[in-house]
């Protein structure tokens, strides 16, 4: 154990069978680390995040991502964040999607040189697109009427030679131009008045000077209030805004000229520049400038650079990359000053976009993950709604909202008798109809923060009953951050069905063994004290038909006896603010806490609340720390 | 440097020899020698929290043993079976706690894990060492598959990482290849990529544009990785592996489709047998329509909770699997099993529908099925069941059931395999050796 996961663990009395863990996790702090680690990629959450605010667009392509490693249970952690090409086969199928739905294509066709002959009489001397003389007659397809947009590929077919080609459509002349052999393909627009059949004519206005053409592409009909960028202008300038932002700092050497590339490759092979220039932005999407954090590594000691900076507050906060008023404090360098960082702070904690750090912190911390993958058996459940799975995950979402929009104290995590439901929770509870919609009301029945929540309930359950043993080592883990080691081999599980007895009984048989003993006697009172809450957390006082034996307590002897008073023990635990900080700390860090943090750590779990330790924690120089070079 | 651009040749080579199987050299030698066809395709399923094989395993072992009841499925390709018995992974024992992890992590590897905060370090598996001798050239090198995907704590089996828990394929030491759960995704991935009106021409130009991207990405990759750090390094080469994968993709692009199945049905993925369904259409269309060759396939995670409530069995799995000799639970238990196997058996039956030239899908390809841990009561990892099928074109001594010591290297296994493939291994994980003769077929 390198570094302090949230899992420190417990240091019991136990059998000499686990002496080996108990003194390692015990043990002389090991030298730490360096901060930073590799290259982080985007994770699934921050990919999606990130292209929405690129792009404005409102896909979640990371849907379809392979799902992240959870590294100290959380899914924003460096060294976790593996890239298999299975990621990359889907990373280029969302960017194929994106970029066409940013710059889409208008309808188009395209007739091949090759398939054309040349009308050119007895002067005719080259096959079919070649000619040095008359009239070339390309066939269009039927047009309807609308404005329409001709491209072509027309050059000369000697180097050094300039033919000068007339282009005419019907009857109407399009313009004269002098071709040289490596010129740019051409482009004309033109309107439609009713449906025909026309023709293009390229006429040679001089004899003798060959001339090649290799395609002609028809698009439109073209909306003519589109504000698509159609032209090798605008989509410089696009690209240069999106790469800036999608690439969260300049790079050296400028992308943007790698970037027109892929444009300039596909237009002059016929593409519409639209196509064009959807490749291009494919390439920003495909980039590992934005796949991956790239931040440059610093010495011993070292502070990160302000775009660097830049990304790790809007990564923390809006699991995002930078707005552009953010990028600006970077490029001027004003981040740097702890006074300029303290205003950005609280303007990003401010913004909706915080959501992001709801999301991911909570989804974490919460299990959430795990809340989504429940399925609690239809048979011992019958006639649960529908809707309670997604219910229960907008109530923790808005709760956590709640206590980091109003800064409310750590332990309110725990200890806070509100809670925010829609009329389902209601039913589901037994409280009062609060009317459509969500709203914040007083809890009841007992029930206090996260524990009291569906949520935690469900994730934490079996599919067929509640677990106590489950519930407690939650509590262990996620809110005092002591993890007991993994249950020997070779012991059988606890009866299931009807007559398997309470889950009180089953724990007493548990305990019974000197092997269980030592951890179970930490972990079963915690999860027993929450027995009046089912496997999806509706109210109940019986259990296998016997009433519930809530009553418990913690190691130290301080008793309680259900869920709210386990709340308010749990609440006046000291490590209960130091776990909390520690958790939030490895997500906004996007890595474990070194040994030698604990100061840090300490000073940051004085702060008053959720919203001022998050700030706490971005705005210390453990966050600004760069990343070592080894 | 020296070694990316020896393999990205290999790789280029695989397409460019990507001819029907019976032209390349193995085939005709096979066929102007009058014996079996090698195999050249392998399917492996892995089924978490044990398999309980005491209670049913057949006694006898030869050709006339005797097909119990969870082998059912198998009963009109009961010819097409091998089952072995008595082998040992040694790696998966290697500890205290954390024996489902390790037999998960471990499972097509047989290389011990490290534990604790270190780098991952595995592999590679046996379908990535046969894609590596092999390039087959198909669209995809290999598939990963899967029913769950397991979330929860992301605190993992006794302090090991959490990547062990999920996965049984590693591309190589440090990087598991994810796999997929949600049938609707495997079939656009594998059938609805390209657009079918696409004339050559078209397809062309298109291979074109996307290779101008990856080129540009690639060499802005290039460039990163020359003033990174070695750890940066690592990530910045997985990358760059992904997109020589990519570049074969885009390279194979309009080949698909051909054959394609239709999309499966719409499903909330909540619905086990529905998913696990559309998944053996999908293999059994992905491997005859040469697609790809290599598929690992996830029944569960390690430690699968989930519940069977569509064979009356919704207990959580893992929970369940600590039968403490309660002949309910055992029952319950044989019922999962029964099912496991009978998806397995599904797919060879498809596989055995569809001929092609020197036999049947199925006689070039080897399925295996087998566990983390030999019975979810025990946590043991010697004396593993081991059901395989396939192969009968000669490259496996097929219809007989083997029984080994107990302590026989599961990699001497994975040897066999290797050879039924065509790929003369040495070694195979810590402790694979030696090819299991009683195993082969006339090949």
């Amino acid at each position: 154990m390198s570094r302090l996961g949230p899992g420190r663990p417990l240091c019991l009395g136990v059998r000499a069978k686990w002496l080996l863990i108990v003194l390692f996790a015990c043990g002389e702090a090991t030298p730490p680390v360096a901060p930073g680690l590799g290259l982080q990629r985007l994770n699934r959450r921050q990919y999606d995040r990130s292209v929405r605010d690129l792009l404005g667009v409102t896909e979640t392509p990371a849907d379809t991502f392979p799902e992240d490693e959870l590294q100290l249970s959380f899914d924003n952690q460096a060294d976790a964040l593996h890239l298999s090409p299975l990621h990359l086969e889907m990373y280029l199928r969302a960017a194929e999607r994106l970029a066409e739905a940013l710059s889409p294509s208008p309808p188009s066709s395209r007739i091949e040189g090759t398939s054309l002959r040349a009308e050119v009489g007895a002067k005719h001397r080259d096959e079919g697109w070649r000619f040095r003389a008359g009239t070339l007659t390309v066939p269009l397809p039927t047009l309807g009427p609308g404005h329409y947009r001709l491209g072509l590929d027309l050059r000369a077919l000697e180097p050094g030679s300039a033919p000068t080609v007339r282009i005419e459509f019907g009857e109407w002349p399009l313009g004269e131009v002098q071709l040289s052999v490596d010129g740019p393909a051409l482009e004309f627009t033109f309107s439609q008045t009713a449906t025909g059949t026309p023709s293009l004519g390229l006429v040679l206005t001089r004899e003798g000077e060959g001339v090649v053409l290799d395609w002609v592409r028809i698009d439109g009909p073209l909306d003519p209030n589109s504000t698509a960028c159609a032209d090798r202008v605008c989509a410089a300038e696009k690209l240069s805004a999106w790469a800036r932002r999608a690439f969260r700092r300049p790079l050296d050497p400028d992308p943007l000229p790698t970037l027109l590339s892929v444009y300039d490759r596909a237009y002059q092979d016929g593409e519409p520049p639209e196509r064009a220039l959807a490749l291009a932005l494919e390439t920003i999407l495909m980039s590992p400038h934005f796949l991956f954090r790239v931040e440059p590594a610093g010495g011993e000691g070292a502070s990160v650079d302000a775009y660097s900076l830049a990304s790790r507050l809007s990564y923390f906060f809006w699991s995002s990359l930078p707005d552009d008023a953010l990028l600006a404090r970077a490029e001027d360098g004003s981040l740097l000053d702890p006074v300029t960082q303290r205003a950005e702070v609280a303007r990003l904690l401010d913004d909706p976009r915080s959501a992001g750090l709801i999301e991911g912190f909570g989804e974490q911390w919460l299990s959430g993950e795990a809340l989504k993958k429940a399925t609690p058996d239809p048979g011992t459940y019958p006639g649960l709604d529908p809707q309670l799975l997604s219910s229960a995950g907008t109530e923790q979402h808005l709760f956590l909202e709640a206590l980091f929009a109003e800064d409310l104290p750590l332990h309110s995590a725990v200890s806070a008798d509100f809670s925010v439901v829609d009329p389902v929770l209601a039913r589901h509870y037994g409280w009062a109809d609060p009317g459509p919609g969500w709203s914040k009301v007083k809890s009841e029945g007992g029930r206090r923060g996260v524990l009291g929540q569906a949520a935690f309930l469900i994730a934490t359950a079996h599919p067929t009953r509640s677990s106590p043993v489950r519930r407690g080592k939650w509590i262990l883990e996620r809110l005092l951050c002591q993890s007991p080691p993994p249950p020997p081999p070779n012991i059988p599980g606890l009866p299931e069905g009807p007559g398997r007895g309470t889950a009180r009984d089953q724990a007493e048989a548990h305990r019974s063994r000197p092997e269980c003993k030592a951890c179970h006697a930490a972990i079963d009172p915690l999860g027993l004290a929450l027995e009046p809450f089912d496997g999806v957390g509706r109210a109940r006082i019986h259990d296998d038909g016997r009433p519930i034996d809530a009553r418990g307590q913690l190691l130290d002897g301080t008793p309680f006896n259900g869920p709210a008073e386990l709340a308010s023990v749990l609440a006046a635990r000291p490590e209960l603010s130091s776990c909390l900080t520690r958790q939030l700390a490895i997500y906004g860090l996007g890595r474990g806490i070194l040994e030698s943090e604990a100061e840090a750590l300490t000073h940051w779990s004085k702060s008053p609340g959720w919203r001022s330790l998050a700030s706490a924690i971005a705005e210390s120089p453990n966050f600004r720390a760069a990343r070592r070079r080894h | 440097m020296g070694s990316l651009g020896r393999r990205a040749f290999l790789k280029g080579a695989g397409v460019c020899v990507a001819l029907p199987w019976l032209e390349s050299v193995g085939g005709r030698e096979a066929r102007a020698q009058g014996r079996g066809q090698k195999a050249r395709r392998l399917v492996a399923f892995f089924a978490p929290n044990g398999l309980q094989p005491d209670r049913w395993w057949p006694s006898t072992t030869g050709a006339d043993f005797e097909l119990p009841s969870v082998l059912g499925a198998f009963a009109e390709q009961r010819r097409q079976l091998l089952l072995v018995r008595g082998l040992e992974n040694a790696a998966a024992d290697d500890g205290e706690d954390g024996d489902h992890l390790r037999g998960t992590g471990t499972f097509l590897t047989c290389t011990r894990l490290p534990k604790g905060d270190v780098p991952l370090a595995n592999g590679p598996s046996l379908e990535q060492v046969a894609v590596r001798a092999l390039a087959p050239g198909t669209r995809f090198p290999s598939l990963q598959l899967g029913l769950e995907q397991k979330g929860g704590s992301g605190l993992c089996d006794a302090d090991y990482a959490c990547a062990y828990d999920r996965h049984i394929s590693w591309n190589d030491a440090n990087t598991p290849l994810p796999k997929m759960i949600d049938p609707r995704l495997v079939f656009e991935r594998l059938f609805a990529g390209s657009d079918q009106r696409m004339n050559a021409v078209e397809l062309g130009r298109r291979r074109a544009q996307k290779r101008s991207v990856l080129d540009a990405v690639r060499e802005q990759a290039q460039a990163l990785a020359h003033r990174t750090s070695q750890r940066d390094r690592r990530k910045i080469d997985e990358y760059l592996t992904g997109l020589r994968a990519l570049e074969l993709l885009v390279e194979s692009e309009g080949v698909a489709g051909q054959c394609a199945v239709g999309p499966p049905a719409a499903n909330n993925g909540r619905d086990v047998e529905k998913t696990m369904k559309a998944m053996n259409e999908l293999m059994a269309a992905a491997l005859t329509c040469d697609l790809t060759r290599f598929i690992t396939f996830m029944i569960g995670d390690s430690t699968s909770t989930r519940g069977h409530g569509f064979l009356g069995v919704p207990e959580a799995h893992h929970e369940l699997s600590h039968h403490g000799d309660d002949p309910k639970k055992l029952a319950k238990l044989d019922a999962i099993v029964t099912w496991e196997v009978a998806q397995m058996a599904e797919l060879v039956t498809r596989l055995s529908h569809v001929e092609e030239e020197e036999g049947s899908v199925l006689d070039h390809t080897v399925l295996l099925l087998s566990t983390d841990v030999v019975d979810g009561d025990r946590h043991d990892h010697h004396d593993l069941p081991v059901i395989m099928a396939g192969g009968g074109g000669g490259a496996l001594a097929t219809g007989q059931h083997v029984r080994y010591g107990g302590k026989e290297p599961l990699a001497n296994l994975y040897l066999t395999i290797l050879e039924a493939l065509g790929i003369p291994a040495p070694q195979f994980g810590d402790d694979g050796t030696r090819v299991l003769t009683e195993l082969r077929g006339p090949a």
